[in-house]
């Protein structure tokens, strides 16, 4: 029964962000001052996301209890876990806006996640899980690790719109940039908000994984590079935006930073994960 | 309907095309009036008259025998309306049958509008639907034309991009504003100077939404005034640096000879704003804004060079729009033309099959005390499947022949003629 109910949703989630996605692809193609359609603006409304976020969270949860252990154990359920959080947090950012025009954007990304999730997807009769994923404190360390990454992901995006937004009001270029994305202004504040909840979630997530590695490990060193790398990053994160802050730097300058201090976090970890020894593995 | 002829149908227009500024003034009239001259019109006429009136247009449309004396009518009672001889009111563009149509539905799609593509004109050609549909009596004809003129105008306002973007300095000020500020609730504008054209941009930043202004202007009389209009507040000229950092939307629009910002000032703007973006437009001749205070990262300057490109260049999209819109219209033509074609057969159908039902009902009574009622029930089944499948052939004809265009007048009058019909409207 519930195997029939996952399987239903294994493929009910990528057909629906889809639909989602086109639906919303189709209001990005209509002139901003055109009238919407009723039935447009009620389906790229926040009700039905709201709706998708809490059915995939459902599938999430239910997918865990089948297995007893945080759904976590292969690329399926952690893609499927990045596509939750880029939709959670994407929404979050968009919580004072009446509605949201970067759909195209973010439902993509999260439907391309969810378009692998189904297609790796297996029964869970045949998922193996190390006994680390059933720790609640572990699940929850990955969970905000994931939700952290997905939030800088949504500032970074952000950041690259507004940098492409401002360049063209700088150049005076009305193209398709200009007629189509949503006011300077309201991008700098998401893009600050998902950045900002990023770094607060990282940071708890790190905190938990710390705990995990002391108390819930065999051995582990302290100094592990990819620990300590993770942690560094995270650090010149939290240094970034208090340099923005006090230095009130802002325009421009800010959404390069932004996106600079992903790409090196990043990168940190895709060179951590690659090249340095460690007991530590990211999921997949 | 059946004697509808196309010249039947009369269009009278005066625009920017055929007459002065002061000339379109004197003959722009009311709803009021306009709800007065329409029953005068409609009994001098004996048919059907619509008036559109909008402060650069005025035109008059009829449906009647007589449509083409439509503004020798009117002229006089217009004259009389505002105390002026005859000779001072403009000759109009006239327009009859076919062109006629085309005319209002080329005047809704904004096609015919001084400023390509504006978009008030649909909701003016709405009004005047509603003025006529406001009259005691029907206007059949006029009442259908002037609905397929807001269908097709709503058309090319959906399927083309003839009203995007706009094209005055002050509109694509507003809209290059709302770009970076998205609203203008909690957005500040000052204007610098408090002339006839920092006032117009003021009204349009007005009439999307601000709501808080500050002048600053070199005469305080002055910019007291314009603070007053507008429910802002009056900052003297020398503060300002001062103003700048509290506004978020700056317009220049001074006779300054001199810049009045430059890039030391407004580094020390920015600086005192915490980089805040600003929002600068310089509408003034010569320029009020050195050109290097766009270096800064947080400052949008556009001055009117930038503007007037702008401008140009959304026209220019306009014009390219022009084609497509016209297709449009023509596709409305064409259904227009069907529908008269329908509207001449319909009545024809309907004597055809009372004319029908008639010799079968007649034909019934003859017989009915001489056979039993099962007898008759039969007859009756009988009888009406037999006309239905008679009068099929010469109907399905009919209609197809409407629909296609190729029902020819003397085919409808010979079909009339056999059976001796008598179609109603």
């Amino acid at each position: 029964m519930t195997q029939t109910l996952l399987t239903l949703l294994d493929w009910f989630l990528p057909i629906a962000y889809l639909a989602l996605w086109t639906v919303h692809a189709r209001t990005f193609r209509l002139p901003l001052d055109q009238d919407r359609p009723t039935w447009l603006e009620r389906i790229t409304g926040k009700i039905p996301l709201m709706i998708m976020l809490a059915i995939h969270a459902g599938y999430t949860i239910l997918r865990g209890l089948a297995q007893q252990a945080w759904p976590l154990s292969n690329k399926a359920e952690f893609f499927s876990l990045l596509a939750l959080s880029i939709l959670a947090v994407w929404l979050f950012t968009q919580r004072d806006e009446e509605d949201a025009q970067t759909g195209i954007f973010f439902l993509g990304i999260t439907a391309t996640f969810q378009i692998f999730a189904c297609a790796l997807m297996i029964p869970i009769k045949d998922t193996t899980h190390p006994i680390l994923h059933e720790n609640p404190i572990y699940g929850v360390h990955v969970l905000f690790m994931v939700l952290g990454f997905a939030a800088l992901a949504v500032g970074a995006i952000d950041a690259i719109m507004y940098i492409l937004l401002a360049r063209a009001l700088k150049n005076r270029e009305m193209g398709l940039v200009f007629q189509k994305l949503p006011p300077l202004i309201r991008i700098e504040e998401t893009s600050k908000r998902a950045t900002v909840t990023g770094i607060f979630l990282l940071g708890i997530g790190l905190s938990l994984g710390h705990i995990v590695a002391l108390y819930g490990l065999d051995s582990v060193n302290p100094w592990d590079p990819k620990i300590v790398l993770t942690d560094l990053a995270w650090l010149a994160y939290i240094v970034g935006m208090i340099t923005i802050k006090l230095k009130g730097l802002g325009g421009l300058r800010m959404g390069y930073l932004s996106l600079a201090a992903f790409i090196i976090l990043m990168l940190t970890v895709a060179i951590s994960s690659l090249y340095l020894p460690s007991f530590h593995s990211f999921p997949g | 309907m059946s004697n509808y002829k196309p010249s039947d149908i009369g269009a009278f227009s005066f625009s920017h095309r055929n007459t002065t500024l002061e000339e379109r003034d004197l003959l722009a009239l009311s709803d009021h009036e306009i709800q007065d001259l329409l029953p005068r019109l409609r009994d001098i006429l004996q048919g059907e008259v619509a008036i559109l009136s909008t402060c650069n247009r005025t035109e008059l449309y009829a449906y009647s025998p007589f449509a083409k004396h439509l503004w020798e009518y009117s002229r006089n009672i217009l004259a009389e309306l505002r105390g002026v001889s005859l000779s001072i009111l403009p000759e109009p563009a006239q327009f009859h049958g076919h062109p006629a149509i085309r005319h209002l539905l080329r005047v809704s799609a904004s096609l015919e509008s001084l400023a390509l593509g504006e978009d008030q004109i649909l909701a003016q050609v709405k009004n005047a639907y509603d003025l006529m549909l406001g009259l005691d009596d029907k206007s059949p004809m006029l009442d259908q034309l002037f609905q397929f003129a807001i269908r097709s105008g709503k058309q090319v306002r959906t399927d083309t991009t003839l009203c995007q973007g706009n094209v005055s300095i002050s509109s694509v000020s507003v809209d290059l504003a709302k770009k970076i500020f998205g609203n203008f609730k909690r957005t500040s504008i000052l204007l610098v100077g408090a002339g006839e054209t920092a006032m117009n941009a003021a009204v349009h930043f007005h009439g999307a939404g601000a709501r808080s202004f500050i002048i600053a202007n070199r005469s305080e009389e002055r910019g007291q005034i314009a603070a007053t209009r507008l429910g802002g507040e009056y900052m003297p000229l020398h503060r300002l640096s001062d103003a700048c950092v509290r506004a978020d939307i700056a317009v220049f629009a001074t006779g300054s000879k001199q810049h009045l910002i430059d890039k030391e000032t407004i580094d020390n703007i920015m600086r005192a704003r915490r980089n805040k973006q600003l929002f600068l437009i310089d509408i003034s001749n010569p320029r009020n804004i050195a050109p290097e205070v766009e270096d800064h990262d947080g400052v949008y300057l556009f001055n009117i060079d930038h503007l007037e490109k702008i401008v140009a260049e959304n026209l220019r999209g306009r014009e390219d729009q022009i084609p497509l819109a016209e297709e449009i219209i023509e596709s409305y033509i064409a259904r227009w033309e069907v529908w008269l074609r329908e509207r001449r057969v319909i009545p024809t159908i309907g004597a055809l099959s009372r004319h029908f039902m008639g010799i079968r009902e007649q034909e019934l009574k003859e017989h009915v005390n001489r056979v039993s009622p099962e007898e008759y029930e039969l007859l009756e089944a009988f009888s009406k499947r037999l006309v239905r499948r008679m009068q099929h052939n010469p109907i399905m004809f009919l209609r197809e022949a409407a629909e296609n265009g190729s029902l020819r007048s003397d085919e409808l009058d010979l079909i009339i003629e056999l059976h001796k019909l008598q179609p109603k409207d």
